[in-house]
C-alpha cells in the first residue's frame, strides 16, 4: 500500500478536521483541530476544502515518507506557513488525507476511539492513504470561519512560555457564581497538564458550590472540581459533567488553547 | 425568560458563554426531568433552527449549542421556550435486555463491592439484575449510558481513585446509578461485570440505541 508512512509518530499525532458538531447527546464531543484557524488556512494554501483532514501534532511532529509515485504537494503550518513537495522516499508532514467519515466527519475522536486513522493517535508504521489533492469533504453549508493572519495571531505555533489571554463569559448561575468568576478573573494562572481534552490550571483554589445533577457542558467550559482546582475543557471534551462551570472561553478563542503548554502562563479576560 | 412546562415544572433559560443557551428544569424533584428534557430535545432539533449546531441534554438541563455568527443569542433565545415548554410527546420506550458476564475479569470490583454492602456475590447479582432501569442519560464518554434507580441496597460512593481505562461495555455502579460505558474510557464506577454486546456504534446514526426513557434489564451469563 503506498502512502505517508509513519517513520516516527511524535508523542499526539491525530488526524483532525473541522469536527462532528451534532453527537453531544450520545457523549461524543464535536472535537476538530484544537487550532481550526491554522487547520482552515493550511487547507486553503492546498488548494483543499477547509474542512479536509490534516495531521495535528503536538511540539515534535512526526516523521513521514511519502511511498507514492506522484509527488506530493504538503502545507506545514505552525510557526508561519511553508510548503514542501515530495517525491518517492521524501520523508516530511502532510495534507489531503482520505479518510472514511465517520458520523460526518473525518477527524480522530480519541475519547470514542474512531474515526481519523483507526480512532486513536498515530504509531511508527502506519500507512496513511493519501488522496489526488482533491479531497472530497465539503464544507458544511452556511459554514464560515475567518482564516487567522499567517503573520499575525499565528507567527508563532508554540508559543511555550508566552502568556496566553483567553476572553471569557460567565457559564451558567451567573450571579450565584459571580465571586468565583470574579476570582478567575483576578488571578494568574499556569497551564498545568493537558491534552485535547482539557488542562488543569495552577493557580488559588477556588471555592464553588458542587452539583447535585450532572448537566451538560460546552468546549472552553472552566470547571471548578470538588478540590478547588479550575480546568479548562478544550475540544474532546466530556459533553456532560457533575463540576460547576464558572466562565466559558468564548468561541473565536478556543483555537489558543493549542497553544498551552504545562508551565504557559494564562490570564482571563472579561469578553 | 420563563415558561411553564406542566404542573409545577418551570423551564428557565441562560447563557452559557457565548455560543451556548442552557435550559433548566427546576421544581422536578432530585431526579429531573429527563423525558421532559429529551422531548425538548428531539424538539429543537426538529425544529432544524439555522446556526444551532447541537443539543445536549443532562437529567435537569438541556444545552443549546449555536454559532453566534450565523444566529444572535436573542434570537434563539425567541424561539426555544415555545419548543421547549410543549407537550411531552408520546414516545414508546423501547426495552431493552442485555447479556452481562459478572465478576471475574469482566467485573473486577464485584468482591469489593459484595464485601462493601455485606452481600454475597450471588446476592449482588441477583438484586442488581432483578429490576427494569430507566435511561435517566446518556453522554459524558460516547455511548455512556446513565440508568437508574439502582436499589438502595446497592448504593456505594464512587471509587476513591478512579481508574485511567475501563473496559467498553464494563456494567458499573455509583450511588443511586448504574450504567454502562460505551467505549473504553476512565471511571471512578465500580465496575461489576460487561456486557457482552457492544452498545456503542460509531457507523451508525445513531450511534446508541438507547435513548432516555428506555428501559433495560440485565440479565446474568452463567
Amino acid at each position: 500500500m503506498t502512502g505517508l508512512e509513519v517513520v516516527v509518530a511524535g508523542p499526539a499525532t491525530t488526524v483532525q478536521d473541522l469536527g462532528r458538531p451534532g453527537y453531544g447527546a450520545y457523549g461524543v464531543p464535536e472535537g476538530g483541530a484544537m487550532d481550526q484557524g491554522l487547520a482552515v488556512l493550511a487547507n486553503r494554501r492546498a488548494g483543499n476544502p477547509e474542512s479536509a483532514p490534516a495531521l495535528e501534532f503536538v511540539l515534535t511532529g512526526p516523521t513521514l515518507r511519502w511511498t507514492g509515485r506522484r509527488r506530493l504537494r504538503c502545507v506545514v503550518a505552525g510557526d508561519g506557513v511553508s510548503e514542501v513537495t515530495l517525491a518517492r522516499g521524501d520523508e516530511l508532514a502532510v495534507e489531503a488525507l482520505r479518510d472514511p467519515e465517520v458520523m460526518g466527519a473525518r477527524g480522530t475522536c480519541l475519547p470514542g476511539g474512531f474515526g481519523g486513522f483507526l480512532g486513536r493517535e498515530l504509531q511508527a508504521g502506519d500507512v496513511l492513504p493519501v488522496g489526488r489533492g482533491r479531497a472530497t469533504s465539503k464544507p458544511r453549508a452556511g459554514e464560515r470561519r475567518d482564516p487567522m493572519p499567517v503573520d499575525g495571531d499565528h507567527s508563532g505555533g508554540d508559543l511555550g512560555g508566552q502568556a496566553v489571554t483567553l476572553r471569557v463569559l460567565p457559564g451558567d448561575r451567573a450571579a450565584a457564581r459571580a465571586r468565583t468568576f470574579r476570582s478567575l478573573l483576578a488571578a494568574q494562572w499556569v497551564a498545568g497538564d493537558g491534552n485535547r481534552v482539557g488542562l488543569r490550571l495552577q493557580g488559588p483554589s477556588l471555592s464553588e458550590r458542587q452539583l447535585h445533577l450532572s448537566q451538560p457542558i460546552p468546549p472552553g467550559a472552566v470547571q471548578v472540581s470538588g478540590a478547588g482546582q479550575p480546568i479548562l475543557l478544550l475540544r474532546d471534551h466530556p459533553t456532560v459533567g457533575g463540576y460547576p462551570v464558572i466562565a466559558v472561553v468564548v468561541r473565536q478563542d478556543l483555537d489558543l488553547g493549542a497553544r498551552l503548554r504545562p508551565g504557559t502562563p494564562v490570564r482571563f479576560v472579561p469578553a | 425568560v420563563t415558561v411553564s412546562a406542566g404542573a409545577a415544572v418551570r423551564v428557565s433559560m441562560e447563557s452559557m458563554g457565548d455560543a451556548a443557551l442552557l435550559l433548566r428544569w427546576a421544581g422536578a424533584g432530585p431526579a429531573g426531568a429527563p423525558l421532559a428534557v429529551e422531548a425538548a430535545r428531539r424538539a429543537i432539533r426538529a425544529a432544524r433552527l439555522a446556526g444551532v449546531v447541537d443539543v445536549i441534554s443532562a437529567p435537569a438541563t438541556l444545552l443549546v449549542r449555536f454559532d453566534p455568527a450565523r444566529v444572535s443569542a436573542a434570537a434563539l433565545a425567541g424561539r426555544l421556550p415555545a419548543l421547549a415548554g410543549g407537550a411531552v410527546p408520546k414516545r414508546q420506550p423501547r426495552q431493552h435486555r442485555l447479556a452481562v458476564r459478572y465478576g471475574g475479569d469482566a467485573g473486577p470490583d464485584l468482591e469489593e463491592v459484595a464485601d462493601l454492602l455485606g452481600l454475597s456475590l450471588d446476592q449482588v447479582v441477583a438484586r442488581h439484575t432483578a429490576r427494569a432501569y430507566t435511561v435517566m442519560a446518556t453522554g459524558f464518554a460516547p455511548g455512556f449510558v446513565y440508568l437508574g434507580p439502582l436499589p438502595p441496597s446497592l448504593r456505594l460512593p464512587r471509587r476513591e481513585e478512579p481508574r485511567p481505562a475501563v473496559p467498553a461495555g464494563s456494567v458499573a455502579i455509583a450511588d443511586a446509578q448504574t450504567g454502562v460505558y460505551g467505549v473504553r474510557s476512565g471511571g471512578g464506577w465500580w465496575l461489576i461485570g460487561r456486557a457482552q454486546a457492544p452498545t456503542f456504534h460509531p457507523d451508525r446514526n445513531p450511534p446508541t440505541r438507547f435513548a432516555i426513557g428506555d428501559r433495560v434489564t440485565f440479565e446474568a451469563l452463567g
